[in-house]
Formats: structure tokens, C-alpha cells, sequence
């Protein structure tokens, strides 16, 4: 009988604990996914910045590429969706603005595996191979053409240029490009293709992925100008691409298939992608990268 | 009598709380045994709470590469692009010339990209090799290669190659090649160190760069680039010559030759 009242005193409480603990965990999935945009934003820092310093690193004495560390608190970003029209200059803007916000929510890079699994992933024996997460996802409705121009469409060295010469609007006597290269973490962009209307793009991060080093850069460098027909700037960072309207009519032909496979190489898993860094993308591009999307918290 | 009760009943647990407190916290107390207990496992187990922040400087390329860098990018806009500079030649690189140092392996790489009306020159390094160190933009230049090839009409052969057609016309008969081009127009020149050599990717395609530091302009701007091969030891461009580029005996020996001679000329010597 005594036994009986000491198992039921103990399993009570227990349940109790758990069922708050999932309670808890509900209500903070909730929170995140009716977040508005600038809150889900502040949201996704404060929990890569806690999760960080919570983390906790045991030396098992085991390989030193071996990742022992705990990170116990989720990542808890959803994937902003928004959309864009007005002048190019707006539109350059506001894409230039994302880019530096996905970089920001991310903590600036300042702290290493940032996507890693959660305790309750390992728990639950899921797998989570990708270290990207998508997030926005921008609709360009309308780009208006300006009189001296007859380009409907953004150039992504313009876009490129941008970054590279405006000043951060926070940070004193930087500009976006030196925020993202060298304000926090080591850190680099790479736009992908030319910016054209009714087409959805999105803003990623990709954290660095030195596990599993199939292939290098450099290999993935020197096939890139294969895969791709006449066009190797595909795979890289730090430059630009515009290959939709850039390449040539027979290039253009080859580039849907091609630039699918070089994609798969430039998001693979395989590849040891040395650096983080924040990618935009075409959504159709980024759907080969399997990151996350919508609720990092829920997945 | 009232003022000693209500002494003892302060004094008391005062003293209490004191005592407490040394055996908590005082030298050998309880909480600084339990504290050096918690430090020991926490040692002996090498565990570390919070990531470490990494910081990163301002990405940066060994000097030398950057002085060679410039030292094109001045050759280039000062010597080549004015109005009267056709099939004249200008030296970049480190030094005394002779281009690009090694570049390293995920070190420097310079990126020349077309644009209508410019060219943008981007040169990555840094942490991998992936950050942007500099970026120029070039107004007025458009960047070709001594490569590839193509149909010349005054020739019976659909497989003329540029490197021929620039052999001919700079090495045997400087009238040769008027009518057909000796260089071939690109989108975009890559060049980066690849195990342990400096190599150029034009349009996708992969040649070793042992150029010497030479640059040619055939006029309205082009800027031509010397990819190179090292499969024979002679600069003639025999059968038709190589589609990927000259011989690199031609960029580093016989050029500097036919300098010498008058056969080719500088582009500053028009001035």
C-alpha cells in the first residue's frame, strides 16, 4: 500500500511536469507562427542568440570533427512571406533590406551551428541533413520601368552594387556588404539570378557545412562552367550570376536543366561549403537546397 | 525586560543567519566544497556552456596579389582603352611584370565579368576564398581571350583557331588576320589557383594561365587575356593552332622577343 501511495506521489507530479512543459512548448509554437513579420524577426534572434549560449560542449575525447555540443533550445523562426512592387529602386531596396534582416535574425553569424540539430530531433531520431533556412520568400509583383530604360527587370549586378555601396542604415560607416562579409561571423552573398516580375524569389541562409567534404568549391568551380554551358558563375559566392536573361539564346536552352543540376551541387550536402552565408534564389532554385521552411520551431 | 526579549529575538536569529552563512560559504563551507565539486567534474569532463562568438576582421589578400591586381586594372584603364589603342600590348603583375603570382589554394581569385558598356572586375578572398576584397568597375571595356576559334571566309577551313590567326598576323605577316579576329569575345574570365598552378575559366572553359603578364587590345575596348597550354615546347601555331590558347613559350619567351625586336609594340609607346 505504501509502495502504491509513493509511485502514485511520484508519477503525478511527473505528468504534471510534462504536460506543462508541453503546454509551453504549444503555446510557443503558436506565438511563432501568428507572429507578425517584425516580431517573428526579433523571435528568430533572441532564440539563435539563447540557443547559443546555452549551448553546452562536452569533450567526449572522441574525433575532433565531431560535433559533441547540446543546443537544447529550438530554433524559433518561421519563414516570413512578403511582397514587392514599385520602382526598381524600391524593389532594390526592399530585396537589399531582406537580405540584411536574414543575416541579422541569424545573430550575424557570430556563433557556429546555428542549425544544428535539437535535442529533440536526436531525441526523436529525425534527421535534419540541411543547414538552411529560407527566410522570406519575396513576391516581385510589378517592377515599374523608368523612362530612360526599357529593362522590366532587375539586374543582379545592379542589385549586387547596391549592397556594396549603401551604407547600412543602422550601423555607422558600413555598408550592407561589409555587415554581412565582416560585422559578426565571416560571411559572404551570393544572388543567384537577375530579378524579374511575377516570379517568387527567396532569402536564405545557408550556415557553413564542413562535415562532410565530398567535394570542395574548387571542384564544384571547375565543373560549374560544364553543367551550366558557357556560364560558371553559378556556383560561387560573393559575385552574381544573371543567368535567366544574361545568357544567350542556345545558353538559355540548356540553362533549366543545367542549372538544376549545378544547383543540386551548390546546395548538395555533399559539397563542404566553407563559409555562412545568405543566398537569393528563384523559390524553384532554393526548393533543390531542402531548407527550412515555414516554422523552424515545428519543421 | 521588554527591550532584552526583543534583543534575544533579533540577536538570535542574527547569530543563526551568521553561522549560516559561514558554514555556507566560508572557507571549506558547504557551498564552496559543493562549488569546487562542480568545478572538478566540469574540468575533468571539459565541458563548456555558451558557443564560443567568432569575430572576423575586414577580408583581406596578401599584398602581392593585390599589387598585381592593380598593376592590370591601371595597364588597362591608363594604356589600353583610349581611342587610338589597337593590336598593342601592355605587361601587368608583381614586381617586374610576368602577372599573377600563385594565387593559393582557396586563396585569392579575380572574377571579370561583362556588362553592357563596363566590365566588373571582383576579387575574392578572404576567409576561404569566399569574401569580396576589392571590386572595380571598368567603363568602356569589354574582356575577350587569344582563344577559340571560328569560320574565316579567306581561309578554306572551318577549323581556324584564334591562337592561329594571332600567331599569324603578330609573328609571320602583321596584314594576315585583318579580316578574320584573332581573339574571341566572353562573358566572363575566372581565374583562381588550382592544385598547384594559376588556372583561367573562359565561358566554361579551362586552360592553364601562364600568361607572362601580357595583355592585348584589338581596339574598341576589348581587353584580351593569354590563356595557355603547356603540351609542346614550340609557339608556332601549326595545323591550325590550339583552341584553348597559345603555348605558354610564346607568352613568356618569343614575346618578349618580338618586343624587343619592334614586331609587337607597347600601347603606351602611341603616346
Amino acid at each position: 500500500m505504501n509502495k502504491k501511495a509513493d509511485g502514485f506521489s511520484f508519477l503525478v507530479p511527473l505528468i504534471l511536469i510534462i504536460a506543462s512543459l508541453l503546454l509551453i512548448g504549444l503555446l510557443l509554437n503558436q506565438f511563432v507562427t501568428k507572429a507578425k513579420p517584425k516580431e517573428a524577426e526579433i523571435l528568430c534572434r533572441d532564440s539563435i542568440a539563447l540557443r547559443a549560449a546555452s549551448k553546452i560542449e562536452i569533450d567526449t575525447g572522441g574525433h575532433d570533427d565531431e560535433d559533441s555540443g547540446v543546443a537544447y533550445v529550438p530554433v524559433l523562426c518561421k519563414t516570413i512571406d512578403v511582397e514587392i512592387e514599385g520602382t526598381k529602386e524600391e524593389v532594390i531596396e526592399e530585396l537589399a533590406n531582406k537580405i540584411e534582416r536574414c543575416w541579422w535574425m541569424f545573430n550575424e553569424a557570430k556563433f557556429d551551428t546555428n542549425l544544428d540539430q535539437s535535442v529533440l530531433s536526436q531525441i526523436m531520431g529525425l534527421q535534419q541533413n540541411d543547414k538552411c533556412f529560407l527566410c522570406y520568400t519575396a513576391a516581385i509583383n510589378e517592377i515599374e520601368e523608368e523612362e530612360d530604360t526599357r529593362k522590366g527587370y532587375i539586374d543582379d549586378d545592379e542589385l549586387f552594387d547596391y549592397l556594396y555601396e549603401t551604407k547600412h542604415p543602422k550601423i555607422k560607416d558600413i555598408t550592407y556588404f561589409d555587415y554581412i562579409q565582416s560585422y559578426g561571423g565571416a560571411g559572404t552573398v551570393a544572388i543567384l539570378e537577375n530579378i524579374v516580375p511575377h516570379t517568387v524569389y527567396g532569402v536564405a541562409f545557408l550556415a557553413r557545412n564542413d562535415n562532410a567534404a565530398r567535394w570542395t568549391w574548387v571542384d564544384t568551380l571547375s565543373t560549374a562552367g560544364l553543367l551550366i554551358g558557357g556560364t560558371s558563375c553559378l556556383i560561387s559566392a560573393g559575385i552574381t550570376c544573371g543567368l535567366l536573361v544574361a545568357a544567350g539564346g542556345g545558353e538559355l536552352l540548356n540553362h533549366g536543366a543545367n542549372a538544376i543540376e549545378s544547383r543540386k551541387n551548390f546546395y548538395g550536402s555533399g559539397i563542404d561549403r566553407p563559409i555562412n552565408m545568405i543566398v537569393l534564389d528563384t523559390l524553384s532554385g532554393l526548393n533543390t537546397a531542402d531548407c527550412i521552411v515555414g516554422d523552424a520551431a515545428g519543421e | 525586560m521588554v527591550v532584552l526579549n526583543k534583543a534575544i529575538w533579533w540577536v538570535i536569529p542574527i547569530i543563526a543567519l551568521i553561522i549560516i552563512a559561514i558554514g555556507l560559504y566560508g572557507p571549506g563551507g558547504l557551498l564552496t566544497k559543493a562549488r569546487e565539486a562542480g568545478d572538478d567534474i566540469i574540468k575533468d569532463t571539459d565541458i563548456n556552456i555558451g558557443a564560443n562568438e567568432i569575430s572576423s576582421g575586414t577580408p583581406t589578400i596578401p599584398e602581392e596579389h593585390s599589387l598585381a591586381v592593380n598593376s592590370m586594372i591601371n595597364a588597362i584603364r591608363d594604356e589600353m582603352l583610349k581611342e587610338d589603342r589597337k593590336d598593342c600590348f601592355e605587361t601587368y603583375g608583381y614586381g617586374d611584370g610576368n602577372g599573377f603570382p600563385l594565387l593559393g589554394e582557396d586563396g585569392t581569385s579575380i572574377i571579370i565579368r561583362a556588362s553592357p558598356g563596363e566590365t566588373r572586375i571582383r576579387v575574392l578572398g578572404g576567409e576561404s576564398g569566399q569574401q569580396l576584397v576589392e571590386y572595380h568597375r571598368i567603363f568602356g571595356m569589354q574582356p575577350c581571350v587569344i582563344a577559340g576559334g571560328r569560320l574565316c571566309p579567306i581561309i578554306s577551313s572551318n577549323n581556324i583557331f584564334n591562337s592561329f590567326m594571332f600567331y599569324n598576323k603578330f609573328f609571320v605577316d602583321s596584314a594576315f588576320s585583318n579580316e578574320c579576329p584573332y581573339y574571341q569575345e566572353v562573358n566572363e574570365i575566372r581565374i583562381y589557383q588550382d592544385d598547384d598552378k594559376n588556372i583561367i575559366v573562359y565561358d566554361g572553359i579551362e586552360a592553364e594561365f601562364e600568361d607572362g603578364g601580357w595583355l592585348v587590345t584589338p581596339g574598341n575596348g576589348l581587353i584580351c587575356f593569354f590563356p595557355t597550354l603547356d603540351d609542346d615546347d614550340y609557339c608556332e601555331a601549326d595545323d591550325f593552332g590550339n583552341k584553348e590558347g597559345l603555348n605558354e613559350r610564346c607568352t613568356k619567351q618569343e614575346m618578349p622577343t618580338l618586343l624587343d625586336l619592334g614586331q609587337i609594340t607597347r600601347c603606351r609607346a602611341n603616346e
